[in-house]
C-alpha cells in the first residue's frame, strides 16, 4: 500500500552552515548548534513513511527539532533539503518541488495544522466560526449559509455550542481555542492532520478530552496524523509507531509498544526511564 | 500439522546504556508451534518467558535468531519484519494477552473489546454484541459491560484482556498466564474459550504456571533455562 506521506533526508538549518557542522551537531555532539559557525542544525536528514489513516507519533524534547519538522510539511518553513511525496488521490505529489500557489492550495485544503499555541492557529481578530469560515473561504467555497452551517457543524462535532460561533476565540477557554483549531483544520476535509503539541499546558482532563476527540476523529474520517509531543502518555494513547529525535537527528523509529518497552538508543532510554 | 511459527536460535539482551550494562533475558531458543496445537512455556520465574512472547510479537526486539511466521501471505520474520507488516499482523493474524490490561482509558469495557473487531471493518453494533457474548463466556458479570475496567478486579480485567485477544480470531494467540487471576470457576471458562480457539486452528503459545492445567492442555511444552538455552519436549 501507497504510504500519503513519504519523507526524505529533509533537513533544516537556521545559518550559513559549514563543513563541520555535520560532524559538530546531532545527537552524539550532543546538540544542534554548530560551535564552528553557530549554525542551527534544526533537522539534520529525518526520513519516514506515514501509512493511510495512520498517527505516527514524533517525541522528544524542546529544540528536537520535532516541531521545524512538521512545520517544513505544513509549508511554515522551508527545508534546505530533502524531499517530502504526498499522495494526493492517488498522484503522488513532489511537495518541495510545488510552486507557491500549488503549496498553498495543499495547506488550505489537504493538510490540517493544529499548534500548541493557538494563537498561531487561530486569528482572534475575527469570531470562532470566522476562523472556520476563513480556510472554506480559501477553498473557493462562498455561500455564506452553506459556511455557516459547516462551520457549525464543526464546532458542535468537536464540542463547542453552536451558540457561541460567532464569539472570539479571545472569550475561550484554552482547551476550547485547541477545539476551534481542530475545528478549523477539518474545514476542507483534509486526509492529513499535523498536531504540534495539541494538549501541551492544559489541564489534565481538558487534556483527555482532547486526546479522545482526536482519536474519535481518527477512527470516525480515517485520518492520518503526524503527532509531535513531548508526553510520552499522548505518545502511548494516540500513536501505532513512534519516531525519537535529539538535536535535530531522528535517533530511533519503531512500534509505539517497543518504542517505550524496549527502547534501543540511550537517550529514548533515558526519555522512558525519566517518565516512569 | 500445519506449520504456523518457527522459532529459531532466538535471543534477546537488553543492553542498558545508563548503566553500561547488558541483560540477558533468554539465549538461542527453538521451537516450532503448528495450527490447532497448544504449547506451554514452562520455567521458573525470571527465565524470559514474558520476554520470549514479546519478542515473538515485537514488543521486544529480539538480539539474535529469527521467529517465521506463517501468515496468509506468506512467511515473515517476525524479528525483522517492517512496522507496517507487523501492525497488519496484529491486526488480523496474531493476537497477544498480556498479564496486565492496557487499553484506552475512559472507554467502556464493551468498546476495549469491540474495538480490535471494529477495527477490522465490523459494525460497531455487532461487534458490541460480540464482546457481549465472549465477554458473558468468560463470565463478567453483565453490569460491569458499560464502565470503564479502570476500577475493575484484577480477575474482571484479565477477562477483558482475554476477551479482547480471542475476538478476533487470531491464527497465533501468545497468552501470558491467562488464568493467574482468576478464580477456579472462572479459569474454567477462560480455557473452555482457549480451547474453542485452538480447536478452530489457532497455534497457542502459553506461559503456564498451573501444572494441572499444563497436563491437561499441552501438547507440547517448552522449557526455557535462561541464559543457556530452551529444551522441547513432545
Amino acid at each position: 500500500m501507497k504510504p500519503i506521506l513519504d519523507v526524505r533526508n529533509l533537513r533544516k538549518t537556521f545559518g550559513d552552515g559549514c563543513e563541520q557542522c555535520g560532524r559538530l551537531t546531532g545527537a552524539a555532539a550532543a546538540t544542534n548548534r554548530c560551535p564552528a559557525c553557530g549554525t542551527i542544525v534544526a533537522v539534520r536528514g529525518a526520513s519516514f513513511t506515514l501509512r493511510h489513516g495512520e498517527i505516527l507519533g514524533v517525541m522528544g524534547e524542546s529544540g528536537s527539532g520535532k516541531s521545524s519538522l512538521v512545520r517544513m510539511l505544513y509549508f511554515d518553513e522551508a527545508p534546505v533539503s530533502g524531499s517530502a511525496v504526498f499522495d494526493d488521490k492517488g498522484t503522488p505529489v513532489e511537495m518541495f518541488a510545488l510552486n507557491a500557489a500549488q503549496q498553498r492550495r495543499l495547506r488550505n485544503t489537504r493538510f490540517g495544522m493544529v499548534y500548541q499555541n493557538a494563537h498561531m492557529g487561530l486569528n482572534f481578530g475575527i469570531s470562532a466560526g470566522g476562523n472556520i469560515a476563513e480556510r472554506l473561504l480559501l477553498n473557493e467555497q462562498a455561500h455564506y449559509e452553506k459556511i455557516r452551517e459547516r462551520a457549525r457543524y464543526l464546532l458542535e462535532r468537536t464540542g463547542i455550542a453552536a451558540a457561541r460561533m460567532d464569539e472570539s476565540p479571545h472569550r475561550f477557554s484554552g482547551g476550547m481555542q485547541q477545539r476551534v483549531q481542530i475545528a478549523r483544520a477539518l474545514a476542507t476535509d483534509p486526509p492529513l492532520l499535523l498536531l504540534d503539541e495539541v494538549t501541551t499546558g492544559l489541564d489534565v482532563s481538558v487534556q483527555a478530552r482532547i486526546l479522545d476527540l482526536i482519536l474519535e476523529l481518527q477512527e470516525a474520517l480515517g485520518l492520518s496524523m503526524v503527532v509531535v509531543t513531548h508526553d510520552m502518555g499522548v505518545i502511548r494513547q494516540l500513536a501505532t509507531r513512534t519516531l525519537v529525535m535529539k538535536n535535530g537527528e531522528v535517533v530511533e523509529q519503531g512500534l509505539t509498544d517497543q518504542i517505550l518497552e524496549d527502547p534501543q538508543h540511550a537517550y529514548t532510554q533515558q526519555l522512558v526511564s525519566a517518565a516512569l | 500439522m500445519d506449520g504456523i511459527l518457527d522459532v529459531a536460535g532466538l535471543s534477546k539482551t537488553f543492553t542498558l546504556h545508563e548503566r553500561g550494562a547488558t541483560l540477558c533475558a533468554f539465549e538461542d531458543v527453538s521451537f516450532s508451534l503448528g495450527a490447532g496445537s497448544f504449547s506451554a512455556l514452562v520455567a521458573p520465574s525470571g527465565s524470559g518467558k514474558s520476554s520470549l512472547l514479546k519478542c515473538i510479537y515485537r514488543t521486544y526486539l529480539a538480539s539474535a535468531g529469527s521467529a517465521t511466521f506463517r501468515s496468509q501471505h506468506g512467511d515473515v520474520n517476525l524479528v525483522s519484519a517492517d512496522e507496517h507488516a507487523i501492525i497488519e499482523l496484529r491486526r488480523r493474524e496474531i493476537g497477544y494477552v498480556s498479564q496486565f490490561l492496557h487499553c484506552l482509558p475512559r472507554q467502556s469495557c464493551l468498546d476495549v473489546v469491540a474495538r480490535p473487531l471494529i477495527a477490522l471493518g465490523a459494525n460497531r453494533v455487532e461487534a458490541r454484541a460480540r464482546a457481549s457474548e465472549m465477554l458473558e463466556a468468560l463470565g463478567l458479570p453483565a453490569h460491569l459491560l458499560e464502565l470503564p475496567p479502570a476500577t475493575f478486579s484484577g480477575g474482571e480485567k484479565q477477562r477483558v484482556n482475554l476477551a479482547r485477544g480471542l475476538l478476533t480470531g487470531p491464527r497465533l494467540l501468545l497468552l501470558d498466564e491467562p488464568t493467574a487471576s482468576l478464580d477456579a470457576q472462572s479459569a474454567e471458562r477462560a480455557v473452555e474459550q482457549i480451547t474453542q480457539a485452538r480447536n478452530r486452528g489457532a497455534a497457542i503459545l502459553a506461559i503456564l504456571h498451573d501444572s494441572s492445567l499444563v497436563r491437561r492442555l499441552a501438547d507440547q511444552t517448552i522449557a526455557l533455562r535462561a541464559p543457556v538455552g530452551a529444551r522441547t519436549e513432545n
